[in-house]
Parts: structure tokens; sequence; C-alpha cells
């Protein structure tokens, strides 16, 4: 099966990079510009190769129906909810200074979050098939 | 309103296709699982030669207490 065979060389190349980005964004104390590059870097491709599959999912080119639109609308309703939640999470556990973190490392979180979650919450009211 | 389409000898992806959505939508159309828009289940019917009342059954909600 070619989607098979796609999907697993898809999940090799992605999950090596996605321990690498999440171990960029974790032990980096002080993330420096450089190592702040290869965990965007890492991310843009792992982003890019996921956005890939969702596109090319069941070797059928995606088209734009009401349902598909009406499951991204809900998806990046709770995408911009959990991102908002995060960010306040963050911005009190920065302002208890249980964690520290530089503008860059903060960027690199919210891109991250409001990505994934959003790809999460769609494959999740996908799975379900409709948003009441 | 898999039963509609079998008579007319019609795949899953044809049908999506006539109708303008994907293949995907029309699985869950069968299974139950997608509440369409009146303007797909009009589309759909009118493909099969049926009735919206034929191929979709609405159950109404139990009324809330004051309304």
């Amino acid at each position: 099966m070619k989607t098979k065979k796609s999907t697993i060389i898809a999940w090799i190349i992605c999950i090596p990079l996605a321990v690498l980005e999440i171990y960029g964004l974790v032990s980096a104390k002080k993330m420096e510009t450089q190592s702040l590059v290869w965990t965007l870097i890492a991310f843009g491709l792992v982003f890019c190769i996921f956005f890939f599959l969702i596109q090319r999912r069941g070797g059928e080119k995606v088209e734009k129906d009401e349902r598909t639109i009406r499951l991204a609308n809900r998806a990046m309703s709770y995408s911009w909810l959990v991102s908002y939640f995060s960010i306040i999470a963050l911005g009190y556990f920065s302002y208890i200074e249980v964690i520290r973190l530089s503008v860059p490392q903060v960027f690199s979180y919210i891109m991250m979050i409001m990505a994934l979650s959003f790809f999460v919450a769609r494959a999740i009211v996908n799975r379900k098939g409709d948003v009441d | 309103m898999k039963e509609f389409r079998a008579r007319l000898d019609l795949t899953q992806g044809q049908l999506a296709e006539a109708v303008g959505v994907r293949r995907e939508t029309i699985v869950f159309l069968e299974q139950a699982k997608y509440n369409p828009s009146l303007r797909l289940a009009h589309a759909v019917a009118k493909k099969l030669g049926a009735t919206i009342d034929e191929l979709f059954s609405f159950e109404d909600e139990p009324a809330k207490a004051g309304t």
C-alpha cells in the first residue's frame, strides 16, 4: 500500500525530528540563536510532513467540503483555547519563577502549541465525524 | 442511504464527486455520524432520486423544561 508505506517513512523522519525539537526546547537553559534556528527548522519539517500526510491521506486530494470546514473551524477554536491557557500557564510559572524562559523560547513554545493542538484537535473531531 | 446508492450502482466516491464533497463525508453520512446541511441533504437526495425524509431520519430532541 503506497499510502501506508509513505506514512511509515514520514513517521521515521518525524520521530527523530520531534525528539530533537523537544530536547532542544526542554534542555536549553538559555536558548541561543543557533539552537533556536535548528529547533524551528525541526519543527517546520515535522509540521510540513504532517500537513502533507493529512493532505494526501487516503490517496485523494483534499476538497474542502462543508464537513471539513466545520471540523477545521472547531479544531481551530479548541487550538485557540489550548494556546490561550498555555500562555497563561507559561506567564504564571514564569512569574512565580518556576521556569525561566527567554523570548525566543516563548515564541517557539507558542508556535509549537498552536500548531500541534490544532492537528490533535482536528484528528479528534475528524475521528468523531461531526461536531455538535 | 446505502441502499439507494446501491440501487443506482454508485460508489461512495462517485456520489461524493457528484454532490461536491469528500468521500469521507459520504462514509460518515451513511454511518449516521454526520448531520448534513440542508443543501447537502438536498443534493444527495436529488442525486439518489429520493426524498430527504427517505434518506435521513431526524429525531426530535426532548424539549427543555420551561421552553
